[in-house]
């Protein structure tokens, strides 16, 4: 099924510092998981890996697509075979309209010579109509001079005409006002089924109201701590995450322990 | 006039630099204003004119491209095809060679020239006149405020060419001229071109001129231009070839309540040099000017960026503003920005800026998780990078510096 991600025991750092500790995680095609934990967890070291950031250093483990080893993928390939990662923070493109960005994106999607530029256009209108975005963003530099809510609604209006069948939401949610979040979750709920997953990491749980999740996992020190169903969700809001905190660093002071005694 | 052969006036023009040219050096590293253009070993005699003549051919009308007021081709140094639509002809319109200016603009003609002959200081300046057969002129009558555009094409041969454009514009007169210079492949010339604008009280041009010789080939190319008063002159100025590439725009805002914009747009490819100058000189109260140039190099290109904003003692009000940014490709690329103010009164309003750097990884990094390739999301920032410039340009002309941008990106990689 298209979407399928495995992930075994990846290990991940940047400049030389080890972040990612060994991350087990099974998406399957469809599903919808939340990824939840502490600032600095790795949430975002973990979705940048899988789309290839060459920041990053992988350093073990393996991700595998459909069965395909994803790490031996250039990013632009990973792209175009379906992986589509919501930036955090996206970055300002100048000099290069949303439109003219889209349109290519979208050709490098289609056959050769088989995109219709009408059908583009009219697609790009709905979409921003759906997204409560102004036409004027067409012509308007990629995320130059966006507010950070406007970036936010771009990433998912990216989202929405890619069509991925995987996506990875980086904090998408943050720094959003109301309407805004109700919009990236109809985003995501629009394009919910059987050919699209999704990877949202988030923070709050005001988004997972909207977009319930099949599975939740909490990340600490760059593992999968916990994982669960929805209720954790609930489980972590009303005790935080000292409770894993104190779960796992029970752990961590043992095995401290024992590396000291060898 | 007076019985003189419609050429005499040019093959005195000729003579002169003649002598001025046999009297004086080959430019060296030692001669300021040749300090950064990387001249190394090459040998500048080597490139030996052979002399166009000056049979030219003669305005037909209806020639031109639809949407354009007038159009000219030189080929090889040859003036081959001139064109103006009729209605713009009849108003007194004069666009033609050199050779074939009509009796009474050829004084106004003369004079421009002969002054932009006797500013040029150093022997590849000079050798241009020395040189000069055919050109491209244009006359726009006080009062005419022509949209369309004129065309200027000059298709390079030969070993060396001194190719020449030279407007002017009447009081109050409005026009617009696209150029494009070009050169053949695999083979080296020389072409050492001239641009001359006078634009009378009130006039406005503007203007877009692009240099895409070959990599193996020398480009010069001086731009002089003179305004009146309220006169706005606005130039977008793209080099983006030649092995050893050099451009020096003069502009003189003579006039009071003058304006300049000039924007420029050069690309350095692996063992190219680029050396790009830009004057802007107010010798009036109450001028303002606007630079902004953009360049990029490949790696192992070399650029350098000398701008220039002198007011004169009497040019109380002035408003000036230089910028210059630029983008290195890759290992050992290099962009020398030398940016300068010389100011002879207090009050003025003069800033410069400027900042080299490299394409952002994240930036990258973001087109190529969206679909682009390595190399396209390359080329996507870099034509990106000059698209604030470039955006402003008719479409032709922007497209045919984008692809010849896009062209030797593609080298490069
Ligand atoms: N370029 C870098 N150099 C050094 N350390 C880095 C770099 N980038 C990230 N890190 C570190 O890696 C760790 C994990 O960062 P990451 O961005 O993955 O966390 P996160 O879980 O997404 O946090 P948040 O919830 O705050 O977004 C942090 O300690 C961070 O400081
Ligand atoms: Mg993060």
């Amino acid at each position: 099924m298209a979407g399928h991600l495995i992930i075994k025991g990846l290990e991940a750092g940047i400049a030389g510092k080890d972040i990612l500790a060994g991350v087990d995680l099974e998406v399957r095609a469809g599903e919808i998981h939340a990824l939840m934990g502490p600032n600095g967890s790795g949430k975002s070291t973990l979705a940048n890996v899988l789309m290839g950031n060459p920041a990053y250093e992988v350093r073990g483990g393996e991700v595998l697509l459909e069965g395909e080893d994803f790490l031996a993928l250039d990013p632009s390939e990973r792209a175009l075979r379906g992986l589509f990662l919501a930036f955090q923070y996206p970055v300002e493109i100048p000099g290069v309209t949303v439109g003219k960005f889209l349109k290519r994106a979208i050709e490098l999607r289609s056959p050769p010579g088989g995109m219709s530029v009408s059908a583009y256009i009219k697609d790009l209108r709905a979409a921003m109509d759906f997204m409560e975005m102004d036409q004027a963003f067409i012509n308007r530099y990629l995320n130059q001079g966006f507010s950070g809510g406007e970036k936010k609604r771009m990433e998912v209006l990216q989202m929405i005409m890619l069509k991925p069948s995987l996506a990875i939401l980086d904090e998408t949610d943050s720094g959003l006002d109301i309407d805004a979040l109700r919009l990236v979750a109809d985003g995501v709920n629009r394009l919910r089924g059987p050919g699209f997953g999704a990877l949202v990491i988030t923070h709050y749980r005001r988004i997972l109201e909207r977009i319930v999740p099949d599975f939740v996992h909490v990340m600490y020190k760059g593992r999968i701590a916990v994982s669960g169903g929805k209720e954790l969700v609930e489980t972590l809001e009303a005790k935080g995450y000292d409770w894993i905190r104190e779960r796992y660093g029970i752990e961590e002071e043992a095995n401290e322990g024992s590396l000291v005694s060898t | 006039m007076m019985g003189a052969s419609p050429g005499a006036w040019l093959r005195d023009l000729r003579s002169e630099a003649r002598s001025r040219f046999d009297a004086m050096e080959w430019p060296t590293a030692e001669l300021e204003d040749w300090r950064r253009t990387r001249l190394g070993g090459i040998d500048l005699s080597s490139f030996v004119p052979e002399a166009p003549g000056d049979e030219e051919a003669r305005c037909a009308g209806g020639g031109e491209p639809a949407a354009s007021a007038g159009f000219i081709r030189f080929s090889e140094g040859r003036c081959a095809e001139v064109s103006i639509a009729a209605r713009w002809a009849e108003l007194g319109v004069c666009l033609s060679g050199l050779a074939s200016v009509p009796a009474e603009r050829r004084g106004a003609v003369e004079s421009l020239l002969r002054a932009a002959l006797a500013g040029s200081g150093d022997r590849v300046a000079v050798w241009h006149f020395a040189e000069l057969f055919q050109g491209a002129f244009l006359f726009v009558p006080p009062g005419l405020r022509i949209e369309e555009p004129f065309y200027a094409d000059f298709e390079e041969g030969g070993r060396f060419a001194a190719s020449q454009v030279a407007v002017i514009l009447g009081e109050g007169a409005r026009a617009t001229l696209i150029s494009h210079r070009s050169g053949p492949g695999g083979k080296a010339i020389l072409s050492d071109a001239r641009s001359d604008f006078l634009l009378e009280a009130g006039s406005s041009l503007r203007l877009f001129e692009l240099q895409s010789l070959e990599a193996d080939s020398l480009g010069f190319h001086s731009v002089g231009a003179r305004l009146g008063e309220g006169s706005s002159f606005d130039r977008l100025g793209v080099d983006l070839g030649g092995g050893v590439s050099r451009t020096r725009v003069e502009c003189a805002l003579a006039g009071r309540g003058s304006d300049a914009r000039l924007d420029g747009v050069y690309y350095c490819g692996s063992g190219q040099s680029v050396d790009a100058g830009a004057a802007l000189r107010h010798l009036a109260p109450g001028a303002t000017s606007r630079a902004t140039y953009k360049g990029a190099a490949a790696g192992g290109g070399n650029a350098v960026f000398q701008g220039l904003i002198e007011v004169a003692e009497g040019a109380s009000g002035t408003d000036a503003f230089l910028s210059n940014r630029n983008l290195l490709l890759g290992p050992g690329a290099r962009i020398d920005s030398l940016p300068t103010l010389k100011i002879g009164n207090d009050d003025v309003r003069c800033s410069h800026g400027s900042a080299t750097g490299r394409l952002g990884e994240e930036e990258l990094f973001y087109l190529r998780s969206r679909g682009f390739s390595a190399a396209e999301a390359k080329e996507t920032l870099v034509l990106g990078f000059f698209e604030d410039i470039l955006g402003r340009a008719p479409d032709a002309f922007r497209e045919a510096a984008l692809e010849g941008i896009r062209r030797r990106l593609a080298e490069a990689a």
